[in-house]
């Protein structure tokens, strides 16, 4: 098929699916006639629909129950490798159902009716979108990756080599520290380690028959309670520090492994597979092992190096708390993230359950499956009751039981607390669970019997269902979109999207980057705008912008303010204190609050209010008081110069135009019609301002809210003589801006991105 | 340079009127609406038992050999006088010791079913015979709450706070279950009341110091004209796509009303026994009760976990019931206190329902057949529809009587799903006729149960 042609006729279903209910886009009724075996095509088509449809959704678009059939990476490997992959393992709950011819037929339908374009280039069917340029995009993936505005080298590479300099600036990024606290957020989003964070909750969940020394810290008898001396308090704060150095390398140390992969360019098909895990000091001293390693010490240059002299004497306190090492814990068989004690706790089971949660949950995560999906429905309530083994011989259960079972079944070395317990030798298993398995494969026992996780963990990474699961994580936590569903006009359009993204992590072989960068830098990831109003319903779910989360909306305040939004210390938007707006804001606790809230209501708008209110007022002093070539808000004009001086429109202009740029991201001329309406607005709110003040001349009117006003050196604390004060706004200059400020600080393009 | 007052008036003269107070187009926020009605769904997540609550059933050994579907006497069933409910015995002197210590809480107003059955029997409808035709959690909670098993359908709750108040800043508050909106408004949550006070009044400095204030009124009143115009550039633009103005729109909703919320927390709060507000699902129906009273919300999530009890089951979930009950009669009480009880209809279900015998640990897993509890506006009470046989199979029910159907062969009978619940549902809350309920259609002939 003709590439231009295609798109021609997939943007004329587009649109016409708008008004077609059930509409489906690259029917595969059409493509009949494209030179394949009709008898073979018809054939598979019927065999499809009985065997397949149910979980790859009749156009092959894919399910929740199985993934879409449409440029998956089988079927870019060759109709051979298709038909093998058929017969030897589909459908998953019953391999042996579709033999050679049957998986034939299959492949030449699935081939011919799904996958019948030579190209995946699709760049023809964003024509009438607008794209965000290089330097937008460059903008976009700094503040998402990695929480700050381009540097200038950056922004240089990018003006000089365009998408080629995006790429690199991208692989730059991509080795910051900053990035990999936004990998650690993207990964909680579906893995919720974060819920062990608080106090000892990751420790508590070893036992001391396994690991003797688990709270060793306890064991240095320091004051842990009622310390009243000065001492006590010393000791207090020592604990305190070991304590939370030793329970969030655990909490944490699946994401401590996937960074660790993902910043040596290892295959992230390692996280499953690692025969390691990750360990800092603290926690080498949970597990016992902490003698095998020379882990790092602080230096004095180390933002987290003591300042207590008392725990510079002890090397116990200048450990690198950030320095994680690969480790192998005694006896575990360890799998990457699947024999993590964290995580076979934050996904539980039970006798009754027989890890059958946890088989659902590893599916749905790193296969992109829903098991739920395959055969959810019951058609009667007499079902499953003629057999006492209904999981293993009735057609109502096996469906779904086929699937979920032989990967419960692997778990069955590690008990529901999730300690290492091989069932060989402790005799705690079912015999009447299916035996441990993979996609319709029996699991060998020899080499496998006592690590039955490592062998699943390849089966997982060996399937292409494992590249999709991945991208889908990336895309879901970068964009803030959930994947479109099959019923939407432009899922299949974002399947080949996605698909196409998955082949370039495959062909990367499985490097996180790469599967970033094509992210970042598609048609998809860019759009911003149309260029004709009709053609607004077919992008209506295209590009990447997004509410910013409480974490990423933090970040971008810092990187364009330089200040944090904070209330006693603490952060507004980031603190787990019940009092904050994380919550309300639309985060996540990783505890029972695991969906982001990705739309603004009333709630969030009045965050937002409280926030341009507490922002302005403390930003714009503080910038007034730095020295102007220092300043990050004002640097082309003076806390005494009035903005409605027609003497300093050149000056105010050129202000306003960098407020736009710095915080909307705008690049605009200083007579752009949005320069000029922000310009009229500071003027005119300096005139009311002044006006109130001529008429109501006291001094709270004529300076600065104490909590605005900068009386106090910001790093010293220290008194500042009247001169070096930011408090008087006699003339309304300083509010005036602060108005303005708070208004962008409301924009839509603030608060999105 | 410094600009006295006359030289304002100066500068004023030669920059020209409009220049300093140019003409600003008259855009409005979305329209609020005072809600008049209101829904509240209860969720027992997990996968309630209605064998050890409304449909009761016993220890008779059943007819197939297996069983009991519960350990509690047969004889022991409570029926109400002059009424068809039925309930579970709790606390019943025949079960285990460890299982009644466990479950009774001497710190609940109502720590047996009698208690909340005899309080609101005039008010309840139970439809019993509910066939979710699901086992599974996720599919079976958007069954019970949205009508339908496909993905993609909102919540009822969702769908009548877009269909009845969506401009109103927390139209729609989720604390758990099945909160899916589909877009059509946002769910709100809030984990600490407290934070009320500073989002109600975000002038003030300090939220509790009503003399100091970021700007003064008129020109916050600029600030904010200024901040809406801008919105509507965006929302009115037609080269934004679709998504960028539908983001931009959804920022237009209204926080007006959240001082009014404080007003009525504080009144919930005065009334508590240490003027504390509460935790856990109490504090849901508070939270729910005082935005229903601010006229800030129309519909609640409340949502109470423990009920997917695999292993222990008599004891654990004889106490998520008990705590479920209480939660109830406490919202009741609430929306009493804030004189909305009246126009609140409280609905109570779950994922779907349990076996109808034990497992090995003494726990129940997951069954098809499950019962919702209807209460309060609209409802006509002390009515029981539906029912279970022995085996808790969901039993036919004429179309026209709703008695269940003597010859259960009879083709004329209707087995009930959430669906035929989920038409009836909309009738009563009056939004039958959204065009907003036209993509969630549900196929099923309207039977008028509530």
């Amino acid at each position: 098929m003709r590439l231009f042609s295609f798109y021609q006729k997939l943007l004329a279903i587009a649109i016409l699916c708008f008004g077609v209910s059930g509409c489906i886009i690259n029917s595969a009724d059409d493509d009949v006639s494209s030179g394949s075996d009709n008898a073979s095509f018809l054939s598979g088509k019927n065999l499809f629909k009985e065997k397949c449809a149910n979980c790859h959704g009749d156009d092959g678009g894919g399910g929740s129950g199985g993934p879409s059939l449409i440029a998956c990476a089988t079927c870019n490997a060759g109709s051979e490798t298709l038909i093998n992959k058929i017969s030897q393992s589909m459908p998953l709950s019953n391999a042996d159902d579709c033999g050679q011819s049957c998986a034939t037929d299959i492949a030449t339908y699935i081939l011919d009716g799904f996958n019948n374009d030579e190209s995946q280039d699709l760049t023809p069917f964003f024509s009438k979108a607008v794209l965000l340029d290089s330097q937008q995009t460059l903008r976009k993936a700094s503040l998402n990756l990695l929480g700050r505005l381009p540097t200038k080298a950056e922004i240089q590479q990018v003006e000089e080599f365009d998408l080629t300099g995006l790429d690199t600036a991208l692989e730059e990024m991509m080795t910051e520290e900053a990035f990999f606290t936004r990998l650690t957020e993207l990964f909680n989003d579906v893995l919720h380690q974060n819920k062990y964070l608080p106090g000892e909750a990751a420790i508590n969940l070893l036992t001391d028959s396994e690991y003797q020394n688990r709270r060793w810290y306890r064991e240095l008898n320091l004051c842990t309670s009622n310390c009243l001396t000065d001492e006590e308090k010393s000791q207090q704060q020592r604990f305190s520090r070991l304590l939370n150095a030793a329970n969030d390398a655990l909490a944490q140390e699946v994401y401590h492994l996937i960074n660790y992969v993902v910043r040596n360019k290892r295959p992230l098909s390692e996280i499953l597979t690692a025969d390691y895990t990750m360990v800092n000091y603290y926690s080498a001293r949970i597990y016992g092992i902490e003698e095998q390693y020379d882990f790092t010490l602080l230096t004095p240059t180390d933002d987290n190096y003591p300042s207590d002299t008392l725990l510079l004497n002890d090397g116990l306190y200048i450990q690198d708390p950030k320095d994680f090492r690969p480790a192998i814990v005694k006896n575990i068989p360890h799998a990457g993230i699947l024999t993590s004690p964290m995580f076979l706790n934050r996904f539980p089971t039970t006798e009754t359950n027989r890890n059958r949660h946890r088989s659902r949950m590893v599916q749905a995560i790193f296969l992109d499956t829903d098991i739920l999906a395959i055969s959810g429905t019951r058609p009667d309530a007499t079902a499953a009751i003629a057999s006492s083994t209904p999981t293993l011989d009735d057609n109502m259960c096996t469906g779904c039981h086929a699937v979920m079972d032989p990967v419960a079944s692997t778990f069955q070395n590690w008990d529901s607390r999730g300690r290492y317990r091989p069932s060989r030798l402790y005799n705690n298993w079912h015999t009447d669970m299916l035996p441990r398995g993979y996609n319709g494969k029996i699991m060998p026992l020899a080499n496998n019997v006592d690590s039955s996780l490592q062998w699943l963990a390849q089966q997982i990474v060996d399937d292409p269902r494992f590249a999709r699961a991945i991208v889908k994580i990336l895309f879901e936590g970068l964009s803030g979109q959930k994947v479109l569903p099959e019923s939407d006009a432009a899922y299949q359009m974002q399947r080949q999207f996605l698909a196409n993204v998955e082949r370039l992590l495959i062909d990367s072989n499985m490097k996180l980057q790469a599967a970033i960068k094509a992210l970042v830098k598609s048609e998809w990831w860019r759009v911003t705008d149309i260029t004709d109003s009709e053609a607004e319903t077919i992008y209506a779910n295209f590009g990447s912008v997004r509410m910013l989360t409480p974490e990423l909306l933090d970040r971008k305040i810092f990187a364009t303010l330089g200040i944090h939004w904070l209330s006693s210390n603490q952060n507004r938007l980031t603190s787990t204190r019940s009092n904050s707006f994380r919550v309300l804001y639309g985060g996540i606790d990783s505890d029972s609050i695991t969906k982001r809230i990705t739309d603004p209501n009333g709630l969030m708008v009045a965050v937002q209010k409280r926030m341009a209110n507490e922002l302005s007022c403390r930003a714009v002093p503080l910038d007034f008081f730095r020295e102007k070539t220092q300043r990050l808000l004002f640097p082309h004009i003076d806390k005494d110069q009035l903005p409605g001086d027609p003497a300093l429109e050149v000056e105010v202009k050129n202000n306003i135009v960098h407020l736009h740029q710095r915080l909307l991201g705008e690049t605009l001329t200083s007579d752009h019609s949005r320069i000029s309406q922000s310009y009229e607005f500071l003027t005119e709110i300096n005139f009311m301002g002044l006006a109130d003040i001529a008429e109501d001349g006291s001094w709270q009117n004529r300076y600065l809210d104490w909590a605005c006003g900068v009386t106090r050196h910001p790093s010293t604390g220290a008194e500042l003589p009247d001169v070096e004060r930011v408090s008087n706004d006699e003339q309304y200059i300083i509010r005036s801006w602060m108005a303005l400020v708070n208004v962008l600080l409301a924009d839509p393009k603030f608060l999105y991105e | 340079m410094k600009l006295q007052r006359r030289n304002f008036l100066k500068l004023a003269a030669a920059l020209g009127a409009s220049t300093l107070f140019p003409a600003v187009p008259s855009f409005t926020h979305a329209a609020t609406t005072t809600p008049n009605r209101f829904f509240v769904m209860v969720n027992a997540g997990g996968g309630w038992d209605p064998t050890s609550f409304c449909d009761p059933k016993g220890n008779a050994p059943r007819d197939d050999g297996r069983g009991p579907v519960n350990h509690y006497v047969t004889d022991n069933i409570v029926q109400l006088e002059n009424s068809p409910i039925h309930y579970a015995p709790f606390p019943d002197p025949t079960i285990l010791e460890e299982v009644r210590t466990s479950a009774l809480r001497t710190d609940m107003p109502i720590s047996n079913f009698t208690g909340f059955f005899e309080k609101y029997a005039s008010k309840m409808l139970i439809i019993n015979g509910i066939d979710t035709q699901t086992v599974s959690h996720s599919v079976g909670s958007r069954n019970t709450w949205s009508g339908s098993d496909k993905e993609g359908f909102p919540s009822f709750a969702a769908l009548f706070a877009a269909a009845t108040a969506p401009g109103n800043p927390m139209s729609f508050i989720s604390n758990g279950g099945y909160d899916f909106t589909d877009g059509l408004v946002s769910s709100s949550r809030v984990n600490d009341a407290t934070v009320f006070q500073q989002l109600a009044f975000t002038n003030r400095l300090s939220p509790t110091d009503t003399s100091r204030h970021f700007f003064k009124p008129s020109i916050l009143d600029r600030i904010n004209r200024e901040k809406l115009i801008r919105l509507n550039q965006s929302i009115t633009s037609t080269t934004l796509s679709q998504r960028r103005v539908a983001l931009a729109k959804r920022l237009n909703v209204q926080d007006d009303g959240l001082a009014e919320i404080v007003d009525r927390l504080e009144q919930i709060q005065q009334s508590l026994p240490n003027a504390e507000l509460s935790r856990g699902l109490k504090g849901q129906a508070e939270l729910a009760a005082a935005a229903f009273a601010a006229g800030i919300s129309a519909s609640a999530n409340l949502s109470l976990g423990g009920f997917d009890t695999h292993g222990n089951h008599d004891r654990d979930h004889t106490n998520s019931l008990a705590n479920l009950i209480d939660g109830v009669d406490h919202l009741w009480q609430m929306l009493e206190l804030v004189g909305i009880a009246d126009k609140t209809t409280v609905i109570m279900g779950s994922d779907f329902g349990r076996t109808p015998y034990y497992n090995d640990g003494q726990g129940k897993d997951h069954w098809n057949i499950t019962s919702m509890i209807f209460m309060g506006a609209g409802i006509s009470g002390n009515r029981v529809i539906g029912g279970t046989n022995s085996r808790v199979e969901a039993l036919k029910i004429n179309p026209t009587s709703f008695e269940i159907m003597t010859d259960q062969a009879d083709e004329a009978g209707i087995k009930l799903t959430p669906a035929h619940i989920h038409i009836a549902l909309r009738k009563l809350a009056s939004i039958e006729d959204s065009v907003l309920l036209n993509q969630y259609g549900i196929s099923k002939p309207f039977l008028n149960l509530l």
